[in-house]
């Protein structure tokens, strides 16, 4: 049986997958998407693309729970086919992720608003801005267990 | 615009600074928050266009527009306390977000963030002398000559030691408000901070302040470090701030709004229902303010003569460190450079400095993993937290700060490009962010290309490691969108049956 990098090589066809910049950028809805594309698409731990469906552009969405799904009703059926899949080929795949939030206006202008206070100016205040620290006491927790306390 | 009688000015009640984090607040306790104060450069982005540099999404205000309660627009990009004037853009864009949110009146900072063409990434204090009286007067006057409502100048927090040669903190205020004719945003957090920290007693502050101009409150919890009480927004007040406010606001006759502020990233540990009961306390501030006075007009009050206390000497006239030095040889100190002179040696030897310098490394590294969130976390976990630091004091050493998030990491991730750092797929995740910082700033769809599985790699970067082993070769890419209503096309049973030959 071919690894996946054979398999890979031996398809060769290039995988694209389509994201919003938000979600890409809220790493929490990033990393469930990428763990919900994978468990749907036949991977559990990664997405390598090997195992994939291979469907058309923009079949595939995920739905307000971050479950991915196909986008038309017929597909949603059809795309629980046998696994592997005996469809693939070597052709371009192309994979979208919108978030649910990109079928409502009203959920699209707030997640503007949120990236736009992510990106812009600091708020006012003249103290200790937590949010580095924040991020060094993630990444040691994930290492060792151990936190910063609030000292420069 | 001339001031204008400030009883004219809408009584907005209890209100909160916003942001996206404080959402579920207002759906919670929709009776707390009656007004919103917005912080409208917070919600602009960068356009890499010079000619206009920041642009408001109509998403933005919108959204904005749409949440319960007024709303009040609390300028943090063109502070009045110095010689900068703000630039005709800014003027434009924030006349165009007062009117768009219908707010009543304009604050901003009397402070300054600007020195020598270089932005700070910080408030800083002014030059309070009679010729910084005199350079926040005229920027103020921008101010009121560019927005259709009257304008408030905010009271800062100062982390620097007392002067000699400088008026108190409350004459100053005083000075300012009256020759410009502005209304008083009286941070009383800040002035707390300021007593504690050794300034001025907040009684001393309020005795030559004009309680008639004083049309907003600000209050806050702050923390200690080093010493230093911080006006840091990061939880419920001090009892013994809650008790001055009790004390004072009922002298505040034209009292029209009392927020809390509150920094997003400390809500997680602070908790919403913490800041639903510091709503609950403003709201019984403010219901002192109304039984103190009643329904009736509003009636101006007395206040005290302003009288320097006696061991603090008035400025003296001509004096040689002019509002512009003071911002230079203090401008420099703070993001870490040599400053000249008398002053500039003065100034370094106050251990505040110090203070201010490590807060804007801790505001600078905050923007750099806020934006660039997976190169950060990559440099942290190959290179280890300290070196990962130290990266980022070589690059403030280099580049002064940037007043926007994406700015800043756009110039570290330049930093970083130049460094050439031998590290497997730094360039790799780097040139993925900066395509997705593109996006979210230009609205434009990009492609990302790799030569390998990127995303066992992303993934075990959002969850804090590294990747256990290197994604498998081929060629994949990540079309990058932005955030559009997206219209899904339905998929014909015919169409969809030739893709999937065994159905």
């Amino acid at each position: 049986m071919p690894d996946r990098t054979q398999v890979a090589r031996r398809l060769s066809g290039t995988v694209r997958v389509t994201m919003p910049a938000s979600a890409i950028h809220n790493l929490d809805t990033f990393n469930k998407s990428i763990a919900n594309l994978a468990e749907k698409l036949g991977h559990p731990r990664c997405f390598s693309g090997v195992d994939c469906i291979f469907m058309q552009e923009r079949d595939f969405v995920v739905d307000p729970q971050q479950r991915v799904k196909a986008a038309g009703a017929q597909l949603t059926s059809m795309a629980a086919g046998p696994h592997p899949e005996p469809w693939a080929t070597a052709r371009p795949v192309t994979i979208t992720l919108p978030t649910a939030v990109q079928f409502d206006l009203e959920q699209v202008q707030a997640v503007t608003a949120k990236v736009a206070g992510l990106l812009g100016c600091g708020q006012c205040h003249s103290g200790f801005d937590w949010r580095f620290r924040q991020e060094l006491d993630f990444i040691v927790d994930q290492q060792l267990n151990i936190h910063a306390g609030p000292s420069f | 615009m001339p001031a204008p009688a400030s009883s004219d000015l809408p009584a907005l009640g209890v209100g909160l600074t916003y942001s996206s984090a404080i959402e579920p607040i207002l759906q919670r306790w929709p009776d707390l928050v009656a007004v919103l104060e917005v912080e409208p450069q917070t919600t602009w982005t960068e356009t890499r266009d010079p000619t206009q540099p920041y642009r408001v999404s109509d998403d933005v205000l919108a959204h904005i527009e749409r949440l319960p309660g007024r709303k009040l627009v609390h300028s943090v990009g063109v502070p009045c306390g110095g010689t900068p004037r703000p630039e005709p853009y800014q003027l434009s864009l924030l006349a165009h977000t007062v009117e768009r949110l219908r707010s009543p009146w304009f604050s901003e900072h009397l402070s300054f963030n600007q020195a020598e063409g270089f932005f700070t990434g910080f408030f800083l204090p002014p030059r309070q002398t009679d010729e910084g009286v005199q350079a926040a007067t005229r920027a103020i006057h921008d101010l009121q000559a560019a927005l259709p409502v009257p304008v408030a100048v905010e009271t800062g927090v100062n982390y620097l030691r007392p002067r000699a040669d400088e008026m108190p903190d409350g004459v100053f205020v005083a000075q300012v408000a009256e020759s410009a004719d502005c209304g008083i945003l009286l941070d009383l957090h800040n002035i707390f901070c300021n007593a504690v920290n050794g300034r001025q007693a907040v009684d001393d502050f309020l005795a030559p302040i004009p309680l008639d101009r004083v049309w907003e409150m600000h209050l806050a919890g702050g923390m200690e470090v080093e010493g230093y009480w911080l006006d840091a927004h990061s939880g419920a007040m001090p009892d013994a701030l809650f008790d001055i406010a009790r004390r004072l606001i009922p002298r505040l006759p034209n009292l029209k709004a009392i927020i809390f502020e509150m920094m997003p990233s400390f809500l997680p540990a602070v908790g919403y229902d913490t800041v639903a009961r510091e709503l609950e306390r403003l709201h019984t501030l403010w219901d002192a303010r109304r039984e103190a006075r009643g329904d009736g007009p509003l009636v101006r009050v007395a206040r005290e003569e302003a009288t320097p206390p006696a061991e603090q000497a008035p400025p003296d006239v001509g004096d040689p460190v002019t509002p512009a030095a003071w911002e230079s040889a203090l401008g420099a100190l703070a993001v870490g450079r040599q400053a000249e002179g008398i002053i500039g040696r003065e100034l370094a030897a106050d251990p505040g400095v110090g203070v201010i310098h490590r807060l804007i490394g801790e505001f600078r590294a905050s923007m750099v993993v806020g934006v660039l969130r997976l190169t950060s976390r990559y440099l942290m976990l190959s290179l280890g937290p300290d070196i990962f630091r130290a990266l980022l004091q070589d690059f403030w050493s280099r580049h002064p700060p940037r007043p926007y998030a994406s700015m800043e990491a756009e110039a570290f991730a330049a930093y970083l490009t130049r460094l050439d750092l031998q590290l497997p797929q730094l360039a790799t995740v780097l040139r993925f962010e900066r395509a997705v910082l593109a996006t979210l700033l230009d609205g434009q769809s990009r492609i990302v290309a790799f030569d390998f599985d990127p995303f066992p790699l992303f993934r075990a970067l959002t969850e804090g490691r590294l990747p256990d082993e290197p994604g498998s070769v081929g060629n994949y890419e990540i079309e990058i969108t932005p955030d559009i209503p997206l219209e899904t096309r339905q998929v014909e049973e015919t169409a969809a049956r030739q893709t999937f030959p065994f159905h």
